[in-house]
């Protein structure tokens, strides 16, 4: 099946490019429209995440994006070169607490922890790999 | 992200086409805000064409529910199933006044 490789810049505009960009892709590949949603919060926050809180100096930065699909599953791969930071480390999100008292914290990777079927973090020659993974009836 | 808003007798209806993602929310949230310090407290956002929405579409929810706070009413409404999921996913379905 064939893979396509996106790069963007850690800019905020590039990120909206980049989910524009998976999901033609998914439809390419014949994945439905429900899964593009769901992609498309995915890598919207994991994306953001890495942009906001990746990197420490103001220097432009290259986030290397590979999809590929085998079966029913859809793969994503993103690669930055940003501080090392696992964010499936991160503490969960509590989702009960009132209005007043909600936090904003932790609720992205919530997000893709709970829309995705599995997600995978390694730290490869100095680079962050997140890997997410998602299966879909296609047509 | 296309944001529109309509007066009504009761209300001034916000309506949205696209995401409310990332780059959108700031856009989404300073239109709301503008209609607050208008004076206008009674606040329906339409979700009818609303594609996706992420955290950064709920923080804006938060944040314009805790301005209107003790003024007036936010209601979210036409929400579609997946935009639903997010919002029960992360604990914010009984938080707001969806319809």
């Amino acid at each position: 099946m064939a893979e396509k490789t996106i790069v963007i810049k850690n800019k905020d505009e590039e990120i909206s490019k980049a989910v524009e960009l998976v999901r033609e892709y998914l439809r390419h590949e014949n994945f439905s429209e429900d899964c593009g949603c769901s992609l498309a919060v995915a890598f919207d926050e994991m994306l953001s995440n890495v942009i906001h809180h990746g990197y420490d100096d103001l220097s432009e930065h290259s986030i290397k994006i590979t999809l590929s699909a085998k079966g029913k599953d859809f793969i994503g791969i993103i690669e930055d070169d940003g501080v090392e930071f696992n964010p499936l480390l991160q503490p969960e999100a509590n989702t009960s607490l009132p209005l007043s008292e909600r936090k904003m914290g932790g609720l992205g990777i919530h997000l893709v922890r709970k829309m995705m079927d599995k997600v995978e973090y390694k730290r490869i020659k100095n680079k962050n790999v997140l890997t997410i993974f998602k299966a879909d009836e296609r047509k | 992200m296309q944001v529109t808003k309509k007066k009504t007798e009761n209300a001034t209806e916000v309506f949205v086409e696209g995401a409310i993602d990332t780059l959108s929310s700031p856009k989404l949230l300073a239109f709301v805000e503008e209609i607050i310090a208008s004076g206008e407290y009674n606040i329906t956002v339409d979700f009818k064409g609303v594609d996706y929405v992420s955290s950064a579409g709920l923080k804006t929810f938060l944040s314009l529910s805790r301005s209107l706070e003790g003024k007036g009413n936010l209601i979210l409404r036409n929400m579609n199933a997946k935009v639903k999921q997010v919002f029960d996913i992360t604990g914010f379905l009984p938080l707001f006044n969806i319809q």
